[in-house]
């Protein structure tokens, strides 16, 4: 073998090395900061979705996930937290994100179809089993003698679901936005302590057996079912409560940085096809897929909903209406 | 005060007892069941209370380590006054060094008004980190300020020190030349040994730096402006817009075998190599040269520096000057041994190697604007000096010797029998200026009328109050060969008894 013969040969090995250098699977890592009850879905969720990725792209994703009331996990990631990806309770908080850290667009909630919310879900009540105090709508809750479980609405985006859910109720049946507030005050009054998100609230009703009736986000009255046994709780729809429509979105700040954009991008769309809609039907949110709402409808009990738009102008009016600094919740609860 | 916990288990005891006993009681006197469903409520409240109570204690728990999670943290103890997030990222600490000095000079027949007070340095380090970048600010209040002479307050260090990976760090600023110890290795005396008047005492530039296999090796190698023996760097020291490489190498090689005196030996050897260029005009002669001190801080050597470069006819102004004027190459070897006993050990020795220029222009002739200008003389050379010296400690009250002092197992304290610490030191230095500054023949300096050289031997008492305030005592004699020292009259050599107190945190 003479030298130009094995020049050769070693280039094309080097070439070959090379070709093989770039084509070896990457590592990708995500932080999804969620709010709090969304722990189940995203174990499950994550799982799918890291195999997607790796049949289509032949690389590895690895999703990290942050839990905690929506509205702190939100001041998380404003005072630095490195989200790619934020699922959080509801779209003011995002907002809240956008307009103080400028990580995202104003309009960020129109890139996402439906509202970038993949899912829906509402508000229900959990009582022990029995119903021991014979709750069946908001006013039964607030009557003397009713130890209500909630999270705080500063912290927890669940809590303001709740919140809102209480005054319209209140507001359509007393006529209004006074006594409504008057309501609010009666049912605060009968909530003997504030978890900071809706886990913690969770954890207060069903593990250290506080309370009669537990405001509960419909996907997590559902888990403690399921989890702590039918004989332990059951579940009360009232007349009337709130669409809620949990956003998600990328932080395109941190993964332009993070070099993430295109995985987080797919991250979330994936949430819309068929197996992540699947996925949150089976963790008890509601399918916004027509496919998948009816392959569910049957676990859900049919309940009037109103939207935060309809009822509240949007979430921008409504925060600063009453969760802001000086807003309705800080009048009620400071008073109390 | 119990626990809501063993309240509620105390409470529910208590009423079951009575729920017990409530059957027993019926045969005596039977008791309406609504009673009883009264009572069980009751307890049912009772019991739902201190749940409540337990759940807010522990939600509270939960929301003050989350808060002291995020608290700054601030501290004041032995190593001074800081700030710190709570995850470290950023900390910022503020300490002081004062040296308050006496100088009393036993000799009688050098120069007078050399005794006298005074603040040696007073310096305010602010130093921290912003993640992975350290960086130190420390202003100079002292009569160091900028020079021997001048009170205006001056930088001594500022620099910044990104770290990427233990082996691999980059420093860029003033701080500590690397040709030299670090500051501190001088800590068993009050003044620095000969040693550091051939060596750079700060210096401006950019280095690479790091410690391999955790402590084996260190390194340090940069380059720099260049600065001038035994100073800080000034802006002058760059006038001749050269740069100087720099670097240090300590090897520690028992570093790794615990529980040995031998663990803290390291040896080291520092570098230095650049261009140095002093400059003359009509006006001024800057020679780039330091003149050469005592470890009493007097000068023995001056450089002269008086050529006035004229072209003028007649010109009556005559002068020698010896400039720096290329290749300025350093190098000190060193050994420090701070064996873990009470007994410590420092020996360094330096080679400076320079080339100068000599310059002198005798006086013209004639009268002004007429008649002969001055003959100029130039003439290059090289020269070699050397330095060394080897002090020693031995802290008699027992305690370990460290590179940054004494940590007294008993502090001071008056009337309660407890001195602090007490290290008895002694040094050994010497000095030979390079022979080819007083070639006569060629014009160089009188070796009658110039130290030619020094040695120097001494001995001191170190008494460490506590961790932060020491009290020095120092007495060394500095016997000179050749002829005297500087331009103050000649001396056949120096006494001294110096005193520092320090505070440092």
């Amino acid at each position: 073998m003479n030298f130009s013969h094995l020049s050769r040969l070693s280039a094309a090995a080097l070439a070959a090395f090379a070709l093989a250098g770039s084509a070896a699977a990457k590592s990708v890592e995500l932080l999804n900061v969620s709010y709090d009850p969304t722990r189940e879905l995203y174990v499950e969720f994550n799982t799918a979705f890291a195999a997607h990725w790796k049949a289509k792209t032949g690389d590895d994703v690895i999703v990290k996930q942050s839990h905690g009331g929506s509205g702190k996990q939100a001041r998380s990631v404003i005072d630095g937290l490195r989200a790619d990806v934020v699922t959080l309770a509801l779209a003011g908080d995002i907002d809240a994100i956008a307009k103080n850290s400028g990580a995202l667009p104003a309009d960020w909630q129109t890139r996402l179809l439906h509202n970038s919310a993949p899912y829906t879900s509402t508000i229900v009540f959990l009582v022990r089993k029995g119903n021991p105090k014979g709750i069946k709508d908001w006013d039964d809750i607030v009557k003397p003698g009713v130890s209500i479980i909630t999270p705080n609405p500063k912290t927890s985006g669940g809590a303001r679901w709740n919140y809102l859910a209480a005054w319209e109720f209140a507001k359509r049946k007393l006529g209004s936005d006074e006594a409504a507030k008057a309501f609010v005050a009666k049912l605060f009054k009968n909530v003997p302590v504030l978890d900071s998100g809706a886990r913690g609230a969770t954890t207060t009703f069903v593990q250290r057996g506080i309370g009669d009736v537990f405001l509960s986000w419909e996907n997590e009255a559902f888990l403690a079912v399921k989890e702590f046994g039918a004989d332990q709780f059951e579940i009360v729809v009232p007349s009337l409560s709130i669409l809620a429509e949990p956003p998600v979105a990328v932080v395109d700040k941190i993964a332009k940085r993070k070099g993430t954009s295109e995985v987080a991008k797919a991250y979330l769309e994936y949430l819309y096809s068929d197996e992540g809609q699947d996925i949150a039907g089976k963790n008890f949110y509601r399918p916004i897929d027509p496919k998948f709402a009816a392959k569910y409808a049957s676990q859900f009990t049919k309940v009037e909903l109103f939207t935060i738009d309809q009822a509240f102008g949007g979430w921008a009016k409504a925060q600063k209406e009453h969760f802001d600094d000086g807003g309705t919740f800080d009048q009620i609860y400071l008073k109390n | 005060m119990k626990s809501p916990r063993s309240l509620r288990a105390a409470t529910t005891a208590a009423a079951l007892s009575a729920l017990a006993l409530a059957p027993l009681a019926g045969r005596a006197q039977t008791a309406p069941s609504d009673d009883i469903a009264a009572l069980r409520e009751q307890i049912r409240q009772l019991d739902q209370k201190l749940r409540v109570l337990e759940r807010n204690s522990e939600l509270k728990d939960e929301a003050t380590t989350a808060a002291a999670q995020k608290a700054v943290k601030v501290s004041a103890d032995a190593k001074g006054f800081g700030l710190a997030s709570a995850d470290k990222s950023f900390e910022l600490k503020f300490k002081l060094m004062a040296q308050f000095d006496s100088r009393v000079f036993l000799d009688h027949d050098g120069a007078a008004n050399r005794d006298g007070f005074f603040l040696r340095r007073i310096r305010l380090p602010f130093t921290g980190s912003i993640s992975n970048i350290d960086f130190n600010v420390t202003p100079e209040l002292g009569a160091n300020a900028l020079s021997a002479t001048s009170t205006t307050v001056g930088l001594i260090d500022a620099w910044v020190n990104v770290k990427l990976i233990p082996e691999f760090n980059i420093k860029a600023g003033r701080s500590p030349s690397p040709v030299g110890l670090e500051p501190g290795a001088n800590r068993h005396f009050i003044e620095s040994p000969f040693v550091n008047t051939l060596l750079p005492n700060r210096d401006l530039g950019i280095e690479a730096n790091g410690s391999i296999d955790g402590g084996l090796v260190d390194y340090r190698v940069g380059a720099y402006i260049g600065t001038r023996n035994n100073t800080q760097s000034f802006s002058t020291d760059d006038a001749d817009g050269d740069k100087t490489a720099a670097g240090r190498l300590t090897v520690a090689p028992f570093f790794a075998v615990k529980e040995s005196p031998l663990s803290k030996l390291s040896f080291g050897i520092g570098a230095s190599h650049g261009n140095e260029r002093g400059s003359i005009t009509a006006s001024t002669t800057v020679t780039g040269i330091q003149n050469y001190v005592s470890n009493g801080q007097q000068t023995l050597l001056t450089i002269p520096s008086a050529f006035v470069q004229s072209t003028t006819k007649g010109n009556k102004a005559s002068g020698t000057s010896i400039i720096a004027d290329g290749d300025h190459t350093r190098i000190s070897p060193s050994l420090e041994w701070y064996t873990g006993t009470p007994f410590s050990l420092v020996a360094e020795y330096a080679i400076e190697k320079q080339d100068y220029l000599y310059r002198k222009q005798s006086a013209g002739t004639g009268i002004s604007n007429a008649g002969t200008v001055g003959a100029v003389n130039t003439r290059r050379f090289d020269g070699e000096t050397t330095a060394w010296r080897v002090s020693a400690g031995y802290v008699l009250t027992g305690e370990e010797a460290t590179k940054n002092g004494v940590n007294p197992l008993s502090p001071f304290k008056w009337g309660a029998d407890s001195w602090g610490a007490f290290e008895v030191v002694g040094r050994l230095s010497g000095v030979d200026y390079a022979d080819s500054l007083y070639d006569t023949a060629l014009g160089g300096l009188s070796p009658t009328a110039n130290a030619t050289g020094a040695f120097a031997y001494g001995a001191g008492l170190n008494w460490y109050f506590n961790n932060n305030f020491r009290v020095l005592f120092n007495v060394e004699k500095t016997e000179l060969e050749g002829g005297g020292a500087g331009t103050s009259g000649a001396l056949s050599d120096e006494l001294y008894f110096f005193t520092r107190l320090q505070l440092s945190f």
